[in-house]
């Protein structure tokens, strides 16, 4: 897929932060997931589904996620990743660090013109 | 551990993968089909969105491995290609190092060497007798290296370093009769 100029370069660990709030919700296999980031970043993101994988499989080496077989919504067979204890922990301290973050650039993109 | 599991789950962990990328565009592909589009018309298109599939599979896989080890094993690996396609210039490899290292250490093999006579090799590699110019001091000491100085019958043809490797070597292992 063509990366389209209005599009911006997510910050590093975006994908990776935005997988474990959408695992931790539920449990999912790979095309559920990438459907799910399609349809609730709507317009705003633009997510390659191939891209997940190479993320996936970084969460499953740092043991944040873990696979178990499942059935999809068409009853086949398919790999559903988990958020692990690990995932679930990494999750709250980069969801406090991200919003610091946000707020801090927020802040200064207010005060900088001033 | 965890270092050493990863080494040998590593092939379950790359089938794992490309099952998921294929359940992941079998799933798309009938859903592509439930909304109107031909088999192939979905597959193209289910395609196109995932991306370049081989290139995906490669990057997820790079994530195990160890990138320097598998880089310089990925450099032996072509250079043992390249020998074995070019067999005229490996035999000429081969021939000038093995022509070179019998220039230095043949005599050693023949038991001509002893500790106390080890020649000095000149700049050009050549090994002149030091029987003339027995060496004395530091540099007899240094030469005492060469071949094991307690053992007169030993033809190591491999430099000494240490004592007990020294021992070790002479251990009739490499002692001539």
């Amino acid at each position: 897929m063509k990366k389209k100029p209005e599009y911006r370069d997510l910050f590093p660990g975006a994908l990776e932060l935005m997988i474990l709030k959408s695992l931790s919700w539920r449990p999912m296999h790979g095309y559920a997931l990438a459907q799910r980031l399609t349809d609730i970043s709507e317009d705003y993101l633009q997510i390659e589904e191939g891209s997940l994988y190479p993320a996936l499989q970084r969460m499953l080496k740092a043991g944040w996620l873990e696979t178990e077989m499942g059935l999809s919504a068409r009853n086949r067979p398919v790999r559903i990743f988990k958020v692990t204890q690990a995932g679930k922990k990494h999750l709250e301290q980069e969801l406090a660090s991200v919003e610091k973050m946000f707020a801090g650039v927020s802040r200064v993109l207010a005060l900088a013109g001033q | 551990m965890s270092w050493l599991g990863q080494l040998f789950s590593r092939r379950r962990r790359y089938d794992e993968l490309s099952e998921s990328i294929r359940e992941h565009l079998d799933e798309k592909i009938a859903d592509l089909m439930d909304r109107g589009m031909t088999q192939d018309q979905a597959e193209q298109a289910a395609r196109r969105e995932f991306g370049n599939v081989t290139r995906i599979e490669e990057r997820s896989r790079e994530v195990w491995q160890w990138p320097t080890v598998e880089l310089v094993l990925a450099d032996v690996k072509l250079s043992l290609r390249r020998l074995r396609n070019s067999p005229g210039f490996t035999m000429t490899v081969i021939l000038t190092l093995g022509h070179r290292y019998r220039r230095q250490y043949g005599s050693v093999q023949r038991g001509e060497w002893r500790s106390h006579q080890a020649p000095a090799i000149s700049r050009a590699g050549t090994a002149r007798s030091a029987q003339s110019e027995r060496p004395r001091g530091a540099r007899a000491r240094r030469l005492q290296r060469w071949g094991c100085g307690s053992q007169p019958q030993c033809i190591s043809p491999l430099p000494h370093a240490t004592a007990p490797f020294s021992r070790w070597a002479c251990g009739g292992l490499l002692r001539r009769t």
